[in-house]
């Protein structure tokens, strides 16, 4: 496939604007303020099956159009505090092609009439955010950005925002809570962010890549959107791969590529040749897939009916020597240590149920322990504030179920099932 | 107006209504922590779930408004919304919250002050199991006082943030906030500076469980020992209305009662712990008459005749020689029952006068706002109603003058004028709780009492009538303020001065004073009533 949204990153310079702009860059820009009105963009990228590419899948057009026709300011904001395990898409615009990211900004906001535009940046994200906003001052030079742009008429100002080091803050209402200077704590919805987000004022808060794609289908047309990928879940898409395979990385590529083609053919096969045992597809909040289940194609809807999620396209291959208990622990003390602690089920029950999986990977597992850990997961689902919980248990109850027999090997012998393949390793050194 | 159904049974609502909140209107029990009506909705507790058809899984019920569906999306063809409260899966989300909310919970009830009252108590009763099935250490944290009024218990807290938002949106000054994140979340004060606002125990009060508890009340008795009654505080001219708690014959903590009109759901500090204003008093336990450099205790009987000797025997009556000074800690009726005695006595306008004089200062406003009245008598703007005069304060002379003097309340407040005013009475007769400066100088003291003893009406500075009841016994010996002022009446021979019950004043008073017709017993209540009085053409007294 061509490359869209990666076709500069290999350019010396990609981040300066000369860079972007020898490539056709603000061409869109130019030609929405010329030629368009804001309804019309929200239309075209509503037609364009635009999906939001942070995760959930929510078609981005028609995010817009639900901002209200209140006298209120309206915000855009960049959710650019990518901290997914197994996910590193936005990093790399960030630092390869801030003025990609940049242009599909500036037509957001002008779609939804905002005049004040957020980037939120993850705090660990120091040299992209330098990059960024040497990239925002560049655009003032040009006339891109400030007052009256280009004599349209339309004012906007981009200001950013670093984290800090909070995973929660990546969720949108967290984000915005954070923005507004508060504690960084998931806000109850309804109101949804739309209608009253930042500082109570309709907001509408997209990923980084999703952004990215703007400014092509305003230069190309749905036409061309629509022919990448597939039917529900259209354009190119940034996967992210990494764990036991040779050749990690980020690849761009259509939606609903086959797992298994970027896998081993984009990044290489397992490394030393060993078993594929399973896959995260999309971040460390889906559902793990067993090795038997991962023919399938990297789109929305076909992982959703494997009964995990495409979520940020973080794909973690893991192969035959990983003890998936331990892979289990390991994850849930991420979550345990991330839970922002609002609502109680995921205060308490995440990191009861990493005590828990600590206790079985130190020999001291119980026999009611799996059935209590599945149990926990069912007080925590769909019962939590935003969608952390959830996240929190998936992985815990999707490698119990897909690898149970490992769980209960660990509590029975108090060792792990897995014999490390030494044999293979040698072989490499 | 919506129609909705609650488990099988309708309601029609106000559209805008708010879900949790009918529900427990209607007497519908939903459990709920984090929900308070006086404060933002947090949502974190999540134990108010309720199910309701053609929404996915449970919903909290806090965060739902019930609004008019179209005719055509109607349920059932007329129901906008149905809800079921009482379903096996509400039941069963509400013992997985239990469950959760009680895995680091050191239940300690039999030392917890919130036991017998508490939310986590009483929902575990109904809804959580007798075994826990958490078997890992637990997270203990130390308890901490975290300003003067209240101590934190952590590992009692369930984080339902009451507290912190009760800082942040009634007193405006967000002094509590949560600490560390995640399974380390603690409440603390901020920057180390002590929780000392002026509202900072009803923190305690709107724990819904017994992690915020009241220094005052600590340890003090078991909540279930307390018999509660309703009166209003009389620390300010705001009359904020109160639950008292007695026990033993002494209170032993007081908490605010709802009234919209008047304090909302909250009081301040100062009315709280008020009452201890009178702890250290020795109480007068009979009448007292001047002898040499001390007082001779009398009987009832002796004292009245010695009034009378002093005062209407032998023709020393002259109605321009005698002043009645009435009170601003007193009830309505005591001082109605003072212009009574005046008005029999014939006294000229000028002989009447209210004590103690105005109080200068600013009022306290926070937030929401509450206010703190820097007129520190609850009863100002009554007494000058029943006395029918215009302004408090001493007559600049009560030279060669039979003077009697209403204290009525607990306090400090006689300057050197004051004092210079009363010594140049001739004979002067204080009716006071204790030995007061004002007391020491009289030549009859009459014992009286102390507050949160009072029965009858008082009217706050916004002009609203309401009900003062006595919470606890007056001492043995002594009398109500308005028995021993309608006694002091008759022995004056004033007619009419018998009452069966404090209740036939306020009901002669709704009949004799313009302003206040028809603002009976009954009309009063228990949460007041206006006078009838238009707002805009009365002086407040307090800013």
């Amino acid at each position: 496939m061509e490359k869209i949204l990666t076709k500069n990153i290999e350019t010396e310079n990609s981040h300066r604007i000369s860079v972007y702009m020898e490539s056709g860059g603000y061409e869109a820009w130019k030609k929405v303020l010329k030629e368009m009105s804001p309804e019309e963009v929200t239309d075209i990228v509503k037609e364009s099956g635009l999906r939001g590419r942070g995760g959930a899948g929510f078609p981005a057009g028609l995010k817009w159009s639900f901002v209200p026709k209140v006298d209120k300011p309206k915000y855009l904001v960049c959710n650019a505090d990518e901290s997914e395990p197994g996910t590193f898409k936005d990093r790399l615009l960030l630092e390869k092609d801030p003025h990609m990211m940049l242009e599909g900004i500036v037509i957001a906001s002008y779609a939804i009439k905002a005049n004040t535009a957020f980037v939120y940046i993850r705090g660990e994200f120091a040299n992209q955010t330098v990059l960024l906003l040497e990239a925002i001052q560049e655009m003032k030079e040009k006339g891109l950005l400030g007052k009256n742009i280009l004599s349209s008429g339309y004012d906007l100002e981009i200001l950013v925002t670093r984290g800090a080091g909070a995973y929660i803050c990546g969720e949108e209402t967290a984000l915005l809570t954070s923005l507004e200077g508060k504690r960084g704590y998931p806000k109850i919805k309804p109101p949804f962010p739309a209608v009253e987000g930042y500082l109570r004022s309709p907001t509408i808060v997209n990923n980084v890549e999703t952004l990215c794609c703007v400014p092509h289908i305003i230069n190309n047309g749905t036409d061309w959107f629509k022919s990448i990928g597939t039917e529900k879940s259209s354009g190119p898409k940034l996967y992210c791969v990494s764990g036991h395979v040779r050749n990690p990385g980020v690849f761009e590529l259509p939606m609903g590529v086959p797992l298994k083609e970027l896998i081993f053919d984009h990044a290489g096969g397992i490394l030393h040749n060993r078993k594929l045992k399973a896959v995260i597809p999309g971040g460390s909040s889906t559902p793990v897939l067993t090795e038997s289940e991962i023919d399938i194609n990297m789109d929305f809807d076909s992982v959703a009916a494997a009964g995990s999620m495409l979520g940020s396209a973080g794909i973690i291959v893991m192969d035959e020597n990983t003890d998936m208990v331990d892979a289990c622990y390991n994850l849930s003390k991420f979550y345990a240590h991330e839970t922002c602690g609002q609502c109680t089920p995921c205060r308490e029950g995440v990191p009861w149920m990493k005590t828990i999986l600590g206790r079985i990977t130190n020999g001291k597992g119980r026999n009611r322990d799996i059935n209590l850990l599945l149990d926990i997961c069912k007080s925590i689902e769909k019962r939590t504030i935003c969608p952390f919980g959830d996240a929190a248990v998936a992985p815990v109850k999707s490698y119990i179920e897909k690898f149970r027999e490992e769980f209960d090997y660990y509590i029975e012998h108090k060792k792990s099932m897995i014999q490390k393949n030494v044999k293979s390793l040698d072989a490499v050194n | 107006m919506p129609l909705i159904k609650i488990n099988d049974r309708e309601y029609e609502v106000k559209p805008g209504a708010q879900l949790l909140q009918t529900a427990l209107d209607n007497g519908i029990e939903v459990p709920h922590y984090c929900y308070h009506p006086g404060l933002s909705i947090a949502g974190n507790c999540r134990m108010c779930c309720v199910e309701i058809e053609g929404m996915p899984g449970l919903q909290i019920s806090c965060n739902v408004t019930i609004g008019e569906l179209p005719e055509e999306r109607k349920i059932d063809g007329k129901y906008d919304m149905v809800i079921n409260t009482e379903s096996e899966e509400v039941k069963d989300s509400r013992s997985r919250v239990l469950e959760l909310l009680l895995l680091n919970h050191p239940i300690d009830c039999p030392v917890c002050d919130q036991a017998g009252e508490c939310l986590l108590q009483d929902y575990s009763f109904e809804h959580g199991s007798a075994h826990s099935r958490f078997t890992e250490e637990k997270r203990v944290n130390p308890k901490k006082q975290l300003g003067p009024e209240v101590w934190i218990y952590p590992n009692r807290c369930i984080l339902c943030s009451r507290c912190v938002r009760f800082c942040e949106e009634i007193v405006g000054d967000p002094q509590l906030m949560v600490r560390n994140r995640g399974y380390s979340s603690i409440i603390d004060v901020r920057d180390n500076q002590p929780l000392d606002n002026k509202l900072s125990g009803n923190t305690a009060d709107i724990c819904p469980v017994g992690s915020l508890v009241s220094n005052d009340f600590l340890h003090k008795t078991r909540v279930w020992n307390l018999v509660e009654e309703d009166t209003i505080c009389m620390d300010c001219s705001v009359g904020c209305n109160l639950i008292v708690g007695v026990s033993k014959e002494k209170i032993q903590r007081i908490k605010p009662r709802l009234n919209k009109e008047v304090n909302d759901y909250w009081m301040c500090d100062d009315g709280r712990i008020g009452y201890h204003a009178a702890d250290e008093l020795e109480r007068l336990q009979s009448p007292l008459i001047k002898e040499g450099d001390g007082f001779r205790p009398v009987s009832w009987t002796e004292v009245f005749d010695f009034i009378a000797d002093k005062t209407v025997a032998n023709g020393k009556l002259s109605p321009d020689k005698i002043e009645i000074i009435g009170s601003a800690y007193g009830t309505n009726e005591e001082n109605y029952l003072l212009k009574k005695i005046a008005d029999g006595l014939s006294l000229p306008e000028g002989n009447r006068s209210l004590y103690p004089g105005e109080m200068e200062g600013d009022a306290i406003i926070f937030k929401s706002g509450f206010r703190i009245s820097p007129d520190k008598t609850p009863n100002r703007r009554g007494a000058l109603d029943m006395l029918g005069l215009k302004n408090s304060g001493l007559a600049d002379s009560l030279a060669a003058k039979i003077v009697y003097l209403l204290q009525g309340g607990v306090h400090d407040l006689m300057t050197e004028s004051v004092n210079e005013i009363l010594k140049k009475s001739e004979f002067l007769i204080v009716q006071s709780a204790y030995l007061s400066d004002e007391a020491k100088l009289a030549d009859v003291v009459l014992p009286g009492t102390f507050h949160y003893e009072k029965n009858g009406t008082m009217t706050n500075d916004r002009n609203r009538v309401q009900r003062v009841r006595g919470v606890v016994q007056t001492p043995i010996g002594v009398k109500e303020d308005w028995e021993v002022i309608a006694e002091f009446g008759g022995a004056l021979g004033i007619k009419n001065m018998s009452y069966e019950s404090v209740d036939d004043i306020t009901d002669e008073i709704a009949v004799r004073v313009n302003e206040y017709e028809g603002i009976t017993v009954e009309k009063v209540g228990s949460l007041g009533s206006d006078l009838n009085r238009e707002k805009e053409s009365v002086q407040e007294i307090a800013p």
